[in-house]
């Protein structure tokens, strides 16, 4: 159901799955599809810490858009290669924000400030894989709700050519800081750190290819 | 669908392919007790309905059910009907289609191994091939996917054998790859890569073996080196056995969330191998939607590979030139007598000694049978695994083996003159290869002059062919000294070539012809020429005084390591380390602190050993955890030695901070860490930290160096700020730059001394300021 009421969903921690191979990559274990076997307590010990102090939460919107070269949303112009590549005559886009919660981040910084970089680090590469797997779940969710609009790509602030600043309207729009987010000014970095910010793009279903 | 018509659609959408079939047949009544690709003579009913399930499900692409259709598989399972099966096949699926989607007519490999882990040549690959996909053509399919290949060569004479059918039709090539992300033959992503971009096929992939977790990585690895479209078909999962059934444990769901991993490193055909089904094609239609593909940037690689092996010209590289009968009575011999193993072994030796690729001259060639060299090279190549400068001087057989060699060969030569030079650029571009040009025309040039014209005129020449420069590799040749050769010349010409950006290569041997003390020579002469840039040479790499020079020069020149002295302590250390026991190693320092200074213990026993992983991580040995974990249990041993030390050394401080703004600090603090592993005393100012606070502490402290990192574009000026509030309050210090958004040159234009891509890089610059 595409709405243009904010919607907030709250995801079970539980239920992100987040490939192990992934966050071996991101911990730099290149071209492995597991994390080595000295590393698995680490690794499992980060993963539990952060699905227990986890709580993610999307807020989501839909709202209508029109393609003229740019792309208007709300009366805001996205321009861009990553833009027009991906929202290039859409009809709907969806805004939306992820976050894992402060506590997360504050668990990063305590292993640091104890001088346990390798736990900070493990920590710091789950749950940033976490965050994004969540994304997964909620794109997934909102695609399986969806019957008449076709979805295209995910893209993200920060990413190609789409500035980092839009995430100051992202928040805007979406009001997030009623559940606690922020934009750091000049940065315009999410506070919490694991949090991300999304739109995706809807055009009608087609009958025939 | 025509070719460039399917190429366009591709660079607008990602497609998706189908899922497997076998398991669909078994699952629907199919008892397995004949080839699968038999069902479409006796029961095309069956394999139709699998199709229409995956148009329904919404595959863009659907493949005929022909996977083991080729004459010689068929056969062995007793089948004659080869052309019946994939006339039919094409035919059921475009019936299924009803235009909703593309066709590919799917071609497995032959179930053969290529001689010399097998007993079958490139022609019977080929001729395999051939019949297929002739008839995939002549029945109009959309494109032909050749799947599940685990060797390089059966997969090349597959796609030359499709070319030569239709040079209109969209061809994919797949490898499936083990865990340990290499082929069963050995080859590894970036190989396959590096080959297959060489070749006309529109798109290369993986499927197969693994599930989308597993191969995810090799992916990965694929779309870094790649200049094709990719393709993928993971299965759905490992499979398991459960009450003595196959089962794979990926679920339709949960594999269609790994669809947005492969998109980001820029798939643009998704489908699912073995385990997967139409549902499976159905969520992935859901999360897949209807995107366009991420864009990727073309990669240029000058390497050559074999099978099992790449070799890069990045470091010097030696090229063994002993494999030539000219002046070697026994090799001359042996290959008369077809002695496969005493060549064999000569290239052993020689690969051992030092040598990374092999040239191959077989002398007078129409003394030697084709198939004979033809086993001398697969054999090196398969059982060596050396890649080969192919030394061929006959078109024809330089045209065969070029054909059936399984990687990419570095071809030696072709003079720059018109005929021979286009017929080889034109070899090249169709099967493969970097080519070396000498810089002559002609007759043999004494002049720089000379020599120079023939460079411009082969690059203006290979420009118009559209070889791509990293394929092209000059000579700027040697002559004999005794017959009058002016070695000075080729180091001009050397020059020459180097400032034009091209890799240069030369046979080194021809410089001491007829002269007493040649490796003296050689030696001297290969030492000039490094000084001037050459890449690398073709030479004799059991010539100890060769080869002793020749390392030596690289460490003067700094293109090599120092050899080190072994402490028996620094080992045990390093092992301590990685093995993160802080209790172990504080043990080690008190009992060296007995009979030793602290000093001394740093430089001594900590410093090596921390160096020496520093090393391991820049070398791909370790990886960025073990390197944290080491630098985390010397903590402990340092604190030790600081309070043995008392008051802290200016010189060797070392402040850091992450720029006002920035809150990322994970890569700040890896640094710190690493860094204060190494003995240096780091103050840690956090992140986001104001200019002013960063500039005082400089004033204050007066460090060596100071890191600064910055993340994101947006705070990346920051660092600006910092080394300008430097300058004005005159405060000498080595500014290092690093973080995700920065490099070398963008560093530079903020004002900092360096740029640091990782926590090593950073020590190593601090060591050298």
């Amino acid at each position: 159901m595409l709405s243009e009421t904010i919607r907030v969903i709250k995801v079970d921690p539980k239920r992100i799955k987040v490939p192990e191979a992934v966050v071996a990559s991101r911990l730099g274990f290149k071209g492995v599809t597991s994390i080595p076997e000295e590393f698995k307590e680490d690794y499992n010990k980060a993963f539990n810490i952060v699905v227990e102090n986890s709580k993610p939460v999307a807020i989501v919107k839909t709202v209508p858009c029109h393609w003229n070269n740019t792309l208007t949303i709300l009366n805001k112009k996205l321009t861009g290669k990553l833009v027009e590549r991906h929202l290039r005559n859409c009809e709907k886009v969806t805004i939306l924000l992820v976050t894992l919660g402060e506590a997360v981040d504050s668990l990063i910084e305590d292993a640091h400030h104890k001088g346990d970089e390798l736990l900070s680090f493990f920590l710091d590469s789950v749950a940033s894989e976490f965050a994004e797997y969540t994304v997964r779940e909620v794109d997934r969710m909102l695609k399986d709700e969806e019957t008449q609009y076709v979805a295209g790509a995910r893209i993200s602030p920060g990413y190609v050519d789409l500035p980092l600043q839009l995430n100051q309207w992202i928040l805007d729009v979406l009001d997030g800081r009623r559940l606690g987010i922020k934009v750091k000014e000049e940065s315009y970095i999410f506070i919490p750190r694991k949090t991300v910010s999304a739109l995706i793009g809807w055009r009608k279903k087609l009958e025939q290819k | 669908m025509n070719r460039n018509d399917l190429n366009e659609i591709l660079r607008e959408r990602v497609l998706l392919l189908d899922g497997s079939y076998g398991a669909e047949f078994v699952r629907r009544g199919f008892k397995g007790d004949l080839p699968p690709d038999v069902l479409n003579l006796r029961d095309p009913r069956l394999v139709k309905g699998v199709h229409q399930d995956y148009v329904n499900a919404g595959a863009d692409i659907i493949i005929t059910n022909t996977f083991g259709s080729t004459p010689y598989k068929l056969k062995q399972s007793g089948v004659e009907e080869h052309k019946e099966i994939v006339e039919s096949g094409v035919k059921i699926a475009k019936e299924a289609s009803q235009g909703k989607t593309l066709v590919f007519g799917d071609i497995g490999p032959t179930g053969a191994l290529p001689y010399p882990l097998g007993e079958e040549g490139f022609d019977f690959f080929f001729n395999n091939y051939f019949e297929t996909a002739k008839i995939m053509v002549e029945k109009g399919v959309d494109g032909i996917i050749l799947e599940t290949f685990s060797d390089m060569l059966e997969l090349k004479a597959a796609v030359l054998a499709v070319r030569e059918v239709s040079k209109d039709v969209f061809l994919v090539a797949h490898l499936t790859f083990d865990e340990n992300g290499r082929t069963l033959t050995g080859t590894d992503p970036f190989n396959f890569a590096l080959t297959f971009n060489d070749l006309d096929v529109d798109c290369i992939g993986i499927n197969c073996t693994l599930g989308p977790e597993e191969m995810l990585p090799v992916f990965q690895e694929l779309a870094k080196h790649s200049n094709k479209f990719l393709s993928v078909e993971p299965n759905a999962g490992l499979p398991v056995l459960e009450d003595g059934k196959t089962v794979y444990p990926v679920g339709a769901k949960e594999f269609a969330l790994h669809m947005d991993s492969y998109w980001e490193y820029g798939a643009n055909i998704i489908g699912g191998c073995c385990g997967t089904n139409p549902e499976h094609i159905r969520q992935m239609r859901k999360t897949l939607g209807e995107r366009s593909p991420v864009s990727r940037k073309k990669r240029r690689c000058s390497a050559v590979s074999s099978t099992l092996k790449t070799v890069d010209f990045d470091d010097f590289v030696i090229v063994g030139e002993r494999i030539n009968p000219a002046g070697r009575k026994r090799l001359k011999e042996a290959v008369e007598k077809r002695d496969l193993n005493y060549i064999i072994d000569d290239a052993r030796k020689q690969v051992e000694a030092g040598a990374d690729i092999l040239d191959i001259n077989f002398g007078i060639e129409s003394n030697v049978p084709r198939d004979f060299m033809e086993k001398v090279i697969l054999s090196l190549v398969y059982k060596v695994g050396v890649p080969l400068s192919l030394d061929v001087q006959t078109p024809e057989l330089l045209e065969r083996l070029m054909k059936i060699y399984p990687g990419r060969p570095l071809v030696n030569s072709s003079r720059a003159a018109e005929e021979e030079l286009g017929f080889k650029t034109d070899l090249v571009k169709k099967y493969g290869g970097v080519l070396i040009v000498l810089s002559m025309g002609g007759d043999v040039p004494h002049s720089l002059v000379e020599r120079k014209s023939s460079v411009d005129w082969a690059l203006q020449f290979m420009e118009k062919k559209g070889l791509d420069k990293e394929r092209i590799f000059f000579d700027p040749i040697v002559l004999s000294l005794g017959a009058g050769g002016n070695p000075r010349v080729t180091l001009e010409t050397l020059e020459y070539i180097k400032k034009l950006g091209f890799k240069t290569i030369f046979g080194l041997s021809n410089l001491s012809f007829g002269l007493p003390d040649k490796s003296f020579f050689n030696a001297a002469f290969l030492v000039l020429s490094l000084e001037k840039g050459l890449d690398a040479a073709i030479m004799n790499p059991l010539d100890e005084v060769l080869i002793k020079n020749l390392d030596a020069a690289l460490i003067i020149l700094g293109k090599k390591g120092l050899p080190k002295a072994r402490v028996e302590t620094e080992d045990r250390i390093v092992k301590v380390l990685l093995s993160g026991k802080k209790e172990e190693l504080l043990n080690i320092v008190k009992e060296e602190l007995k009979h030793s200074k602290p000093l001394e213990v740093v430089d001594k026993h900590l410093k090596p050993a921390m160096e020496k992983i520093g090393e391991m991580y820049s070398s791909g040995e370790i990886f960025l955890p073990q390197l944290i974990l080491a630098a985390q249990a010397s903590k402990p041993s340092f604190d030790l030695i600081e309070r043995k030390l008392g008051e802290k050394k200016g010189e060797e401080m070392f402040i850091i901070a992450t720029v006002k703004g920035d809150v990322h600090d994970i890569g700040k603090n890896i640094v710190a860490a690493v860094v204060r592993s190494s003995g240096f005393d780091v103050i840690d100012l956090g992140k986001d930290v104001s200019t002013e606070k960063i500039v005082e502490a400089v004033k204050r402290f007066k460090p060596k160096a100071l890191g600064l990192s910055a993340m994101m574009t947006t705070t990346a000026p920051r660092i600006k700020e910092v080394t300008e509030g430097l300058k004005k309050q005159n405060l000498k210090v080595v500014v290092i730059g690093g973080g995700a958004s920065l490099d070398e040159k963008t560093v530079k234009t903020l004002g900092a001394d360096f740029y640091a891509k990782d926590a090593v890089d950073a020590l190593k610059i601090l060591k050298k300021v």
